[in-house]
This record gives structure tokens, sequence and C-alpha cells, in this order.
């Protein structure tokens, strides 16, 4: 059975704490270079920058994730991928309806910039949706909405104190249906996925996760992740 | 101090275990984090918080909590008001915010 070596979450220029390295190209040209097959990009409350990571990723042996890094009313993190930008075009339509309005902090020099880029990396334009803000939907409401568009749902860095599950919520809630949850920023935790949360191009791969599955669908990494067909290291 | 003369003081609406009410507060934490709670107060506290999640009932059940207070006018989701009613755990809700309530319980001679 193939192996797909993955960095499940990566962030691109559309995050305001992203470095503006980060644009398509070079993300997936970093990828190809650290052996990666497979990478998941994920903006803050945003697929923004997804299509035009995956068309940068055509012909380079790089399979990509599109997806979003949604922030509940909680201010939990869930990591939700999908195998279409549609599909998380359709995720991120959600999301954009429960961000609050537009506040005046918004292009202020902490934020930061939010960039649209095409597949070579070029400026489109200003995301202005608030997305280092929290939206008014529950874990639950994230979770089942993604996963009713098809997506593979991961608490993010869910033992970070920022925004981890576990640090947030005390513990995984009951009725919480999560196909995973991420280690942190740290090291690797046995059962769980690891990936590097890069915000720049040398974060990139420096905690990964092998998968040994067919394809790289999001129904046969759920299937790896059920029956803990994966294995995670630490790059050097 | 009983939950019911802080109530009344401190204008709280009970939304669930209205049976605590003549229970004794021993002492307050104020916290967002879950796991700080968990990790922090302690059995007779009040608890302040403007989560609304489900889990704060059982943060609130394992450490015998006498009552969450919900502050910030932050209405508890219906799943939270279920279990709490179920599991006989006090949920009191108020527009004050945290930081006015954790005053105001202070003078109050929570401590």
């Amino acid at each position: 059975m193939p192996s797909w070596r993955a960095d499940l979450h990566v962030h691109t220029v559309l995050s305001a704490c992203a470095d503006t390295e980060m644009t398509p190209p070079l993300l997936i040209a970093r990828c190809r270079d650290l052996g990666l097959g497979l990478v998941g990009v994920a903006d803050h409350n945003s697929a923004g920058n997804s299509a035009a990571t995956l068309e940068a990723a055509a012909n380079s042996g790089v399979a990509v994730k599109p997806g979003l890094e949604v922030e509940t009313r909680e201010s939990v993190h869930l990591l939700c991928l999908f195998d279409e930008a549609q599909q998380a075009l359709d995720m991120q339509a959600l999301v954009y309806a429960h961000l609050p309005p537009l506040p005046p902090t918004s292009g202020s020099r902490f934020f930061g910039e939010q960039f649209l880029v095409d597949a070579s990396g070029s400026f489109l334009g200003h995301e202005h949706h608030p997305l280092f803000m929290a939206t008014d939907l529950s874990v639950s409401e994230v979770a089942d909405a993604a996963h009713e568009r098809g997506a593979l749902v991961l608490g993010a860095h869910a033992d970070r104190r920022a925004h981890g599950l576990l640090a947030v919520l005390g513990f995984v809630p009951p009725d919480l249906t999560l196909d995973g949850l991420e280690c942190g920023p740290g090291g690797l935790m046995a059962g769980r996925v690891a990936s590097s949360d890069a915000h720049r191009l040398n974060e990139i791969g420096s905690r990964y996760t092998v998968f040994d599955s067919e394809s790289a669908t999001v129904e046969h990494l759920r299937a790896c992740l059920c029956a803990g067909r994966f294995r995670t290291g630490l790059a050097v | 101090m009983q939950l019911a003369e802080i109530a009344q003081a401190l204008g709280l609406t009970a939304r669930s275990g209205e049976q605590h009410l003549s229970r004794e507060v021993t002492g307050g934490c104020v916290s967002d984090l879950l796991s700080y709670a968990m990790a922090n107060a302690h059995a007779g506290d009040v608890w302040v918080t403007i989560q609304v999640h489900p889990n704060i009932v059982g943060v609130a059940e394992l450490l015998d909590l006498t009552a969450v207070i919900v502050a910030g006018g932050q209405e508890p989701e219906k799943a939270t008001l279920d279990k709490a009613k179920e599991q006989g755990i006090a949920i009191l809700t108020s527009r004050e915010t945290a930081f006015t309530l954790a005053g105001r319980l202070y003078e109050l001679g929570v401590r």
C-alpha cells in the first residue's frame, strides 16, 4: 500500500499571521523538496487561496487538500480538509456568514494583511472578512457542517493552550464527532496526527504524519485514522 | 454565604439546579479556559465564565462546584441547560461582565 508523507496544516499569505513568502508556488515547491506527498492548506476561517494552491500543485506530485481552520464560538480551532475546492468554498460561505461585522481593527498593522493570490502567487486582492476572529458557531455546529460538506475534521493543535480543544474545553466533548486530533507545536503524541501549522516556508513539514493509504481522499484518510494506519514524525 | 443571597444581590437568573440555591458558596474562580478551571477551582466555588458549551456542566459536576455563573449576557446552549437540569447542576446567568461579577462577589465576602 502506498505511503503518504503529509503535512495537513499549512497556512498561506491569506492568514495575516503568515509570512508573505507563503504563496502557492513557493509552498508547493517547498513540499516537493521535502518529499511531502500531501499537504493540507488551511487559512484562518477561509479557503480563499486553496483553489490557487491546487492549481499551483498540478503535475508537482504533491496532493493538496483544500480547507479552512475554523475558529468556533468557544475559541477552539478546527481543521477542516476537503477533497474539492468547491466543498471548502461552501464551508467558507457558511463561516463568512457567522463572522462578526468588520471591526475597526481590521487592516491594522497589528493584525496584518490578508492577501488573495493566484496560482503564480500574484496579488489578486485583500480579503476583508475579519479572519482572525471567532465565528458564532459552536464546535459541534462547525464539525457537523464540515462533515456534511465532506470534510475530514481534526482538532487543530489540540493540546496547545491557545485555541486548542483540550485546553479551551477541558476534555473532548462526549457528543462531538471528530476524525482526530492534531498535536500541538511541541512534540508528538501517540494516536494523534502531527502537522506543522506552518506560517513560514521553513516550518513546513517540521512535524508530519505518514498515512498508509490507497489514496489521499478524505474517505481513505479517515479510514487510516480509524484503523491507526499512520505514524508521526518530527523533521530534524 | 448562600447561593440564593448572592443570586439576589447580583440579580442573577437561575436557569437550572434551583435546588442548590440554599447551598453555601465558599470561594470563586474566573476562567474561560475549562482546563484552567478544572485545575484551579474548588468544591463549593462559584465559577464565572462566558463559555456556554455543555462541557461546563462536566467541569461543575467533576469539581462539585456550587454554581456556574455565565457572564456577559451569553446564552447557554440548550444542550448545556438540558444536561445541567438532568445532572442537577446550578447555572445562573447575568448581563454583567465577568470583571464586574468578580468584583461584586469579592465585595460580598466571597474570597
